[in-house]
């Protein structure tokens, strides 16, 4: 596994900021992070921010995983989500065409905009010819991607894939919708399923998985962090823009996701959440964990340490789930101080849980209805 | 996504098909726009289309025009299938798009600059992620799973198909609206596409003519009713084809200029899922932007997996203008409707062959054929490449 987020650089860096008792997302953008010591200037310039931070996670992961390649290149995939992709960029010079008309224009845009400009930069660095595609669905589309990622190995399409998600939000009107939506949180401080929580912290940063086929990985002697054994997907449809569902959408998907790993919600030894700190998702999010998997699991959210990096938000939980599983120690949910008494749940914090490993059920929500989980378990 | 897979498979078949193009509203009326010559310059802006009686003016406002694009070719796609019923949960819209909410953005910020961050549509935070669209479709039909949006640059909509098949050949979905939407065109991306040399000067797009020099641009959606087989009998619905196979290959190279090695292993591959050989395929609905290298490398690949002349090939772009991430989905379409009518609609209407180009390029008219496998392939920047191989009703 391979991140760059508030959290640093790299996975010692994320586990490390994790269990940091002062360990916030600040304002959610990542300081003191120069791409050219990963990417050649003149390649990077045609880059927006979001591609930048995909092609060092995956470039981080793939030196992590002992630079595992395919049987040959075709069968080599490449998965990088975003929700907002190329948007910084696609504002900037939208406004510099209005200014200064076409010739401001860098020839390079048609590359740099595209939300599939992460995948087929890091498709170009591997030299991986198999399917390279980016996904969208907001803030569940990390879990989503790595869900379908593993399902595209479990039906033979490929033999190893790097699944990620990237975001780089701070485009000066997603940030400003943001704020009339009454999502972000005015104290900048995330705090999930508390009593006083008043939104999340949107943040920058990418993470990428390494997915091998199993034999494969244990043939080769990799280090593996955890499995797959499931996952799905699906859609509120009763508000575009805050689960007002009570969490049916979520508990159905976490149902279908159980089934495709063979479990039941009893078999759930943690629950990573998406635990964004508003109120509408933790309410609902809290409501469908009750229901599916029980009142007595411990359940974290990692978003008040590292804030809310949208359609990278569910891959940084997989990775943190992975972690926790290798540590054995489940990390605190930051800014956690008194459960919503309207919540039936066991919220780990303030300190970290020791943990005997069992599956772990990690869930995502976005914008627009989607819902998206994934079943992971020790290997 | 893309690939139907090894393993437990269940045959997928299109009930529904729905467009909206130039042609206007329908597959109608694009099969009728692709038997006559095209209007020169080409406009592709659907700028001022009425969508009234498909989206009603409260619904609207919470749409840009790429979702706008999306409701009406789902809706008559959904009523071309028959209104389905199916399992809320085992049915999902997987669509694909590019840059979907630029012109959205630049309003937004004008907005934002003259009259401050509380003049913001809050809509904007969700109408900026690429996936909006598809939450118009699940909220509209009642559609409860895996929604998702797949990104593929120019491929997207050929990713797309492959991918909403592939959910419901491994079991997932029953039923997916598949397809892709584009839309505006009147965006600094368009500029963008002027500065890297694409877009043709003469306003004319000429797949693989001597004379051609890149593609004219279009807005416009195309969505397809996937089912299972056994849904599709279940309901009794009309069948209107079958996703054979299909398959993504990257250059993993240039992200501009295409190798043409992706484009070859998207076709080997989808042939490989759809268990077909190069013999086995009537008809290539060819990616044919009309630019000078797209046109090489892809009547390369072409000429190299079925030897010279070996496959009729055409493309519809000359009719229907570069949908972009849509293009893969119109194409789908265009490539059923050619079944159908036991017709193959011309790649150009007034041709001068490439003689560097050994393919068989379909012209002056209509061909009549006898109904096979269709290949039709898609690609874009990034080394995006994209196949998906569509076959007459089950017998």
């Amino acid at each position: 596994m391979g991140m760059v987020g508030v959290c640093g650089v790299g996975r010692d860096a994320l586990w490390a900021h994790l269990l940091d008792p002062d360990g916030t997302p600040g304002d959610g953008q990542i300081k003191d992070f120069d791409p050219s010591l990963w990417i050649p200037r003149r390649e990077s310039r045609r880059m927006d921010r979001c591609t930048q931070l995909a092609v060092v996670a995956a470039q981080l992961a793939r030196d992590d995983a002992g630079d595992p390649q395919p049987e040959t290149p075709d069968r080599g995939a490449v998965a990088i989500g975003t929700a907002y992709g190329g948007v910084t960029s696609l504002v900037e010079h939208t406004m510099l065409f209005a200014a200064e008309g076409a010739n401001a224009m860098n020839p390079t845009l048609g590359t740099m905009f595209p939300v599939s400009a992460p995948p087929a930069e890091v498709a170009a660095r591997t030299g991986w010819s198999g399917p390279a595609f980016s996904l969208a669905t907001a803030c569940a589309t990390g879990s989503h991607i790595v869900g379908d990622t593993a399902r595209m190995i479990s039906a033979g399409i490929c033999d190893i894939a790097l699944a990620g998600g990237t975001e780089s939000p701070f485009a000066p009107p997603v940030i400003a919708a943001f704020q009339k939506l009454k999502v972000l949180s005015p104290t900048n401080t995330s705090r999930p399923f508390d009593a006083d929580r008043d939104g999340f912290v949107i943040a920058e940063g990418a993470a990428v998985l390494v997915l091998e086929e199993r034999g494969r990985a244990l043939a080769r002697g990799a280090t593996i962090w955890a499995e797959v054994l499931g996952g799905a997907a699906g859609t509120d449809t009763s508000s575009a823009y805050s689960p007002s569902d009570e969490g049916e959408a979520l508990a159905g998907c976490m149902e279908r996701a159980l089934g495709e790993a063979g479990l039941t919600g009893g078999d759930i030894t943690h629950v990573n959440a998406h635990g964004t700190g508003t109120r509408a998702n933790d309410d609902a999010e809290a409501q469908a964990i009750a229901r599916v998997i029980g009142s007595d699991v411990p359940v974290a959210s990692i978003k008040g340490a590292v804030g809310h990096p949208g359609g990278a938000s569910g891959v940084f939980e997989a990775a943190a789930a992975a972690l926790t599983i290798t540590e054995r120690l489940i990390p605190a949910t930051r800014g956690f101080r008194t459960l919503d008494p309207g919540m039936q749940l066991d919220v780990v914090g303030p300190e970290p849980r020791p943990w005997e490993p069992g599956p772990v059920l990690s869930s995502s929500l976005g914008l627009g209805g989607h819902v998206a989980c994934l079943v992971l378990a020790p290997a | 996504m893309t690939g139907l897979g090894q393993g437990i498979r269940r045959r997928v078949v299109v009930t529904g098909m729905g467009t909206v193009s130039k042609a206007g509203v329908g597959a109608g009326a694009l099969w009728a726009s692709l038997l006559q010559p095209p209007p020169v310059p080409f406009d592709g802006s659907l700028a001022h289309l009425d969508v009234e009686a498909w989206i009603p003016r409260r619904e609207r406002r919470r749409l840009d025009r790429a979702g706008q694009l999306a409701v009406v070719a789902a809706a008559e796609a959904w009523e071309d299938a028959g209104s389905p019923t199916p399992d809320p949960t085992r049915a999902a819209a997987i669509l694909a798009t590019v840059y979907a909410a630029s012109s959205t953005l630049a309003e937004q910020e004008e907005k934002r600059r003259t009259e401050g961050p509380g003049s913001v549509s809050p809509l904007l935070a969700q109408l900026a992620s690429e996936d909006a669209c598809t939450t118009a479709l699940a909220i509209r039909f009642g559609l409860r799973g895996p929604s998702r949006v797949l990104i593929g640059a120019c491929a997207g909509g050929t990713y797309a198909i492959g991918d909403a098949a592939a959910a419901i050949s491994r079991g997932t979905c029953d039923l997916v609206l598949a397809g892709a939407t584009q839309g505006p065109i009147d965006s600094p991306v368009i500029d963008a596409y002027r500065n890297i040399r694409l877009l043709s000067r003469s306003g004319c797009l000429r797949p693989f003519d001597g004379r051609r020099d890149g593609f004219t641009l279009a807005e416009g959606a195309a969505v397809l009713v996937l089912e299972s087989a056994e849904h599709a009998g279940a309901r009794g619905a009309t069948i209107r084809g079958e996703v054979l196979g299909a398959a993504a290959a990257n250059d993993a190279d240039d992200l501009v200029a295409p190798s043409g090695v992706g484009i070859r292993e998207a076709m080997q591959a989808a042939m490989a899922d759809a268990g077909l050989t190069p013999g086995g395929i009537g008809l290539i609905n060819a990616h044919g932007t009309g630019t000078p290298a797209n046109d090489a490398v892809e009547g390369g690949a072409i000429a190299e997996l079925w030897g010279p002349g070996g496959v009729p090939v055409t493309s519809t772009k000359h009719v229907t203008g570069h949908l972009m991430g849509a293009a893969g989905a119109i194409e789908a379409v265009t490539s059923l409707l050619a079944v159908e009518h036991r017709l193959i609609p011309p790649a150009s209407f007034d041709f001068e062959a490439d003689p560097a180009l050994d393919v068989d390029v379909v012209h002056g008219g209509p061909r009549p054929w006898e109904p096979a496998p269709v290949l039709s392939s898609s690609a874009g920047l990034g080394g995006h490449n994209g196949t998906v191989i569509l076959g007459p009703p089950p017998g």
